[in-house]
């Protein structure tokens, strides 16, 4: 579609803002000599490679035409709220419920119809409380009641 | 004599009910991910990790290893029944797979791989256990120079067969070596790269960063899928015997295959995938008739079975005697027993024998197991593949977040995981592939430790790594992959070049 390579110049700008982020920070730490390394050198010599290595994918990518960037946003999202979801109510609701409605939550972006998911949702918080608290021993508060 | 006694403790480790019993849960569940296409082993051996927190350090191997091994015996059924592969090495066995289902021999199909992966997963543990004490003996007199090398070699190596583009596949690796500096130096005793944030000081955690990428990245990719199977036969234990001329049509690929996987799977880079695909070259040049590849023929299956297994098994050879992984996955169960505070490596055969022979007495019940599990109780794994793939993934997102919580006890983490995950997904649509991030990771403080070590030596001069005669073979072989690989790439983009031209 573009006569550039969009998802690469991405692709290696980011590389090349993070490997120098990780440069700067590293010259902060001390270098050293080779003899005698300090806490940055590693680093550094990462962040380097980093940059020169997001400069070959970034600057190709400027002379030819690429592949489009395809992202499901919708998915991405909901399982992102889901996982959100999940990690500030699991204190304060317990574990089944919490994992109930997490279900519920991911099933929107999935092919399951409300039922299938609060199906789901049941058989999974009951075989996570058989493996993972019977199974496993593992001490997680399992109700909103449990406080 | 020796190793006869040395395999009789593994013996005896390893049929100790609590380890069996991970054996066995590992076999079952790694058949299961087998099975299921959408979920391979490497998602699989992630979420188990926060798991392995809360057993004992040779049950988790035992386990994870099953899983992966177990996982190569399982793949063949979607590929043979449905023609979408359970696992990715198991995508060659479509090709002659469905072919024979379609034409009724499903049952013999699923008999032939179940076989196949038998005897490449004996020969696997054969090679395991005759080559890693010499594999030991000689690493004695490697120095920090050769570890570096070889560290840098198994990195590189492993870009080079990635699929797609081997730079971006470099660049993972050292974005992986990276951030595996972030956390306290250990030399030092400074914090790296904490930007003021406590939590980051102990470093980021392999386990969140395993479970976030090959767990939520997935799933997120995932999530929508709806693949409903239907199966048109049954497969009852009769239909799965084959006939005598399809068993000794069998056997000679089964050897080719086995040999094959094990040379493929002890080289870092290489693993299950590429020898199944390797095999299935190398029975079309061998075949008399090799019209009849892609139409149902046995050696099409046989083979690529054979080979994926061994090469399963045979990975675990510099795992476990160099501490080199050969893949991500294996990346991934070292970073289990680093977890436990065991390092990989020489010495781990010598400080932990019964964690080690214990782990390989495992893989040879593991696959009389295996063997159990998909012929005569093949129905279950069967009727399985009817079940729709839109309950699998928040299944799964449940099971990440309750072992997600379960490392640390920790909410933040569960947070952390969703970062992870979005990032994983924004280098899954910029075209990278996260595989070689995790094994540059799980490397990362190894390959510090040792070319601080190796400069400490040399006094700082650089041209040790040239000097010494082992290291200069591997850096002089790592420099020709590179320049095969950039090859590679020039010659594909001149191509495509002359193809829009034209």
């Amino acid at each position: 579609m573009y006569r550039i390579d969009v998802r690469d110049i991405i692709g290696g700008g980011a590389l090349i803002a993070f490997g120098a982020l990780c440069a700067f920070v590293s010259a902060g730490y001390g270098l050293g000599t080779v003899r005698n390394m300090g806490p940055g050198f590693f680093p550094m010599v990462l962040s380097v490679l980093l940059v020169a290595l997001g400069l070959a994918i970034a600057v190709p990518a400027l002379m030819r035409s690429g592949t489009s960037i395809e992202v499901q946003w919708r998915n991405v999202l909901i399982v992102t709220a889901a996982i959100v979801f999940f990690g500030s109510t699991l204190t304060t609701l317990g574990a089944l419920l919490t994992v109930f409605l997490t279900i519920l939550i991911v099933s929107f972006a999935s092919a399951l119809t409300l039922r299938q998911a609060a199906m789901t949702g049941i058989a999974m918080a009951a075989g996570i409380w058989l493996v993972f608290i019977l199974g496993l021993g593992m001490t997680i508060p399992l109700t909103p009641w449990s406080y | 004599m020796e190793l006869l006694g040395n395999l009789l403790m593994g013996l005896g480790t390893s049929l100790q009910p609590a380890v069996l019993m991970y054996c066995v849960i590992g076999v079952v569940l790694g058949t299961f991910i087998g099975v299921l296409p959408g979920i391979g082993p490497l998602a699989a051996i992630s979420l188990l990790l926060p798991i392995t927190f809360h057993i004992d350090p040779t049950s988790a191997i035992v386990m994870l290893a099953g899983v992966y091994y177990g996982s190569e015996y399982g793949g063949s059924t979607a590929s043979i029944l449905l023609n979408i592969p359970g696992t990715t090495a198991n995508a060659v066995t479509c090709l002659d797979g469905y072919p024979m289902a379609q034409k009724g021999r499903a049952g013999v199909a699923l008999f032939i791989t179940t076989i196949g992966s038998l005897g490449g997963g004996i020969a696997g543990v054969l090679a395991l256990i005759f080559a890693a004490p010499l594999i030991v003996a000689v690493s004695m007199s490697f120095g920090a120079a050769e570890y570096v090398a070889l560290m840098v070699f198994g990195l590189v190596a492993s870009t080079a067969v990635a699929t797609g583009s081997p730079v971006k596949a470099l660049a993972m690796v050292v974005l992986g070596l990276l951030l595996s500096t972030w956390g306290i130096d250990l030399n030092t005793g400074i914090s790296r790269f904490d930007f003021g944030v406590v939590k980051l000081m102990d470093g980021l955690n392999i386990v969140m960063i395993a479970m976030g990428i090959f767990g939520v990245t997935e799933i997120m990719k995932n999530i929508s899928s709806d693949r409903h199977s239907t199966l048109r036969e049954r497969i009852t234990f009769r239909s799965m015997l084959p006939t005598r001329q399809e068993l000794r049509q069998s056997g000679k690929p089964i050897a080719r295959g086995s040999i094959i996987g094990v040379i493929l799977g002890a080289l870092p880079g290489t693993g299950p995938s590429i020898a199944s695909y390797v095999s299935y070259a190398v029975e079309r040049k061998v075949a008399k008739d090799p019209s009849r590849f892609g139409k149902g023929a046995i050696e099409g299956i046989a083979s690529p079975e054979a080979s994926n297994n061994a090469a399963a098994q045979a990975a675990f050879i510099p795992t476990l005697t160099l501490g080199i992984p050969g893949s991500a996955t294996m990346a991934v169960m070292m970073g289990a027993l680093i977890i436990h505070g065991i390092q990989p490596g020489p010495t781990m055969m010598v400080e932990q024998p019964s964690l080690f022979w214990g782990l390989i007495a495992s893989f040879f019940i593991g696959n009389i197991l295996l063997v159990i599990l998909n012929i005569p109780m093949i129905g279950i794994w069967v009727s399985m593949l009817t079940v729709p793939s839109k309950y699998l993934f928040p299944a799964i997102l449940a099971i990440v977040l309750i072992g997600g919580y379960g490392v640390h006890y920790s909410t933040f983490d569960i947070f952390l995981l969703a970062i992870i995950g979005v990032i994983g997904y924004g280098m899954y649509a910029l075209g990278f592939e996260p595989a070689p991030l995790l094994l540059g990771f799980v490397l990362g403080p190894l390959l510090e430790q040792n070319f601080r070590r190796a400069m400490l030596l040399s006094r700082g001069d650089l041209t040790v790594f040239i000097e010494r005669p082992l290291s200069l073979a591997l850096l002089i072989i790592t420099a020709g992959i590179l320049m095969l690989s950039v090859w590679g790439v020039i010659r594909g983009r001149r191509r495509a070049r002359d193809a829009l031209v034209s």
